[in-house]
């Protein structure tokens, strides 16, 4: 038995994190929300869901709708992005926590590099190879094999740019998939998106070794 | 130092154009940038220009010869391990290089670009193997291996398997950074596992950062997307400019 398998880790630290944004693009959107979770095993321990104040926020009326944007709750809540995202960086930087998500290296990673440019900050990426992403596993688990490859990066990407009719990867089909309970209604609720998140986390790594 | 290869508004994927170069008073404002005016004016003396067809060559040449600028043309091709498998698992084979024209020779790389487009073509885009760039090879071509969508980085990224046979050429291997998360990563399986010689290089698509709208603006109309919803995959960066070569100085 492999005992550094995450599935025996009982006090491996966790940050499963999510980002709301103004649209998809890749360079000019901006995170009007960021949220994580941080767990240790398998319980979450802390919760941080933090708005940021654009003062020339553009939120098109898509990416309103989908992801519930409500502008008197994020005028009422929102604060200095340099503050939230210290208060981030503190934590994903920091090399004891596995970060955790979905399609973070097509989506989530891109916004929180948009936030350090806005803020004039460089660019740094240095936390990826540290990564496990619920909908590459899957991929992983869909296409049988035992374990994840020692380039995880690496084979993150594979598994991004692998596409199959059939193969279905988002978090409400996983959930059906490992018997989560998901509610619609709080779906985009980037709190609860973290906790269903962790828990397909959690399932996964019994079906794949990592 | 690092050494711009620009791409032309002719491989569809820039908006920098061939145009014959001018002086600065003579340049109307919110036109295209010209390769040519860039490199004047950055003191480029011999302009590399990468694109996917050969179809702004006859404009490149007479432009680059009335700047008194060094044409080096190459030709960005994907390369797979046998152009007459057309099927959608020779795909899995396929990575990009580029083949460069020496000292303004061109009839040997047109031969090849002629190959690709007629025999090579698979699903509408150009195509050679390994086996027909052997065979005609010649000592007017050099062999760029690019930083992007080479055969490693398909490899690594997509999980392809691109075994090249390209030790005959003597090739050279682009180094670049342009602020992409998985630049690293290329990077190191390149300094790990490659042999041939590197150039520290930059693709240049437009000339400043502030372009980068103007640019992705093309790109979306092309795509059919939109500002919002780009779809563009890894489109992450703004560092695919003249000016980061000039900040990087």
């Amino acid at each position: 038995m492999q005992d550094n398998l995450l599935r025996f880790q009982k006090k491996q630290k966790y940050v499963i994190f999510d980002t709301e944004t103004e649209s998809l693009n890749l360079v000019n959107s901006r995170p009007w929300q960021l949220s994580w979770s941080i767990a240790e095993g398998d319980k979450i321990i802390k919760n941080e869901d933090r708005f940021l104040f654009w003062n020339d926020l553009k939120m098109s009326d898509g990416a309103a709708k989908i992801t519930r944007f409500d502008r008197q709750t994020w005028m009422n809540k929102s604060e200095d992005p340099a503050k939230v995202l210290k208060d981030f960086n503190d934590i994903l930087y920091n090399k004891d926590y596995i970060i955790i998500g979905a399609n973070l290296f097509g989506f989530d990673i891109y916004q929180h590099n948009n936030i350090h440019r806005q803020l004039g900050l460089p660019s740094d990426y240095s936390y990826i190879n540290r990564i496990i992403d619920v909908q590459a596993l899957q991929k992983g688990i869909y296409l049988g094999l035992k374990s994840v490859p020692e380039n995880r990066t690496a084979w993150h990407y594979q598994m991004q740019n692998f596409r199959q009719r059939g193969v279905k990867t988002s978090v409400k089909h996983l959930c059906s998939l490992y018997e989560i309970p998901y509610d619609e209604h709080r779906a985009h609720d980037a709190i609860y998106d973290n906790h269903l998140v962790f828990s397909i986390f959690r399932k996964q790594i019994f079906s794949i070794e990592v | 130092m690092v050494v711009p290869i620009f791409r032309s508004n002719y491989s569809l994927t820039s908006i920098l154009t061939l145009d014959k170069a001018s002086s600065e008073q003579d340049r109307k404002k919110n036109r295209a940038d010209s390769v040519f005016d860039i490199c004047n004016d950055n003191q480029i003396k011999d302009v590399f220009i990468a694109d996917n067809n050969l179809s702004g060559l006859v404009e490149a040449y007479e432009n680059s010869k009335a700047a008194g600028l060094n044409l080096r043309y190459g030709f960005r091709v994907n390369v797979c391990n046998n152009i007459d498998d057309k099927t959608d698992q020779s795909v899995k084979t396929e990575g990009k290089l580029i083949l460069f024209a020496k000292d303004q020779s061109f009839k040997d790389l047109i031969k090849l670009h002629n190959i690709a487009t007629t025999l090579g073509v698979y699903d509408g885009r150009p195509r050679l193997d390994y086996s027909t760039i052997k065979r005609n090879w010649t000592k007017n071509l050099l062999m760029v291996i690019p930083f992007y969508d080479s055969f490693i980085f398909n490899n690594l990224l997509y999980g392809h398997e691109c075994i090249p046979d390209i030790d005959f050429a003597k090739p050279y291997i682009c180094i670049e950074n342009n602020s992409l998360p998985f630049d690293e990563l290329i990077k190191n399986q390149i300094v790990s596992s490659i042999k041939y010689d590197q150039i520290e290089s930059k693709t240049v698509y437009y000339n400043n950062r502030k372009d980068f709208n103007a640019y992705m603006t093309y790109r979306c109309i092309l795509n059919r997307t939109n500002f919002q919803k780009p779809e563009l995959a890894h489109f992450g960066s703004t560092e695919f400019c003249m000016e980061a070569i000039k900040d990087a100085r």
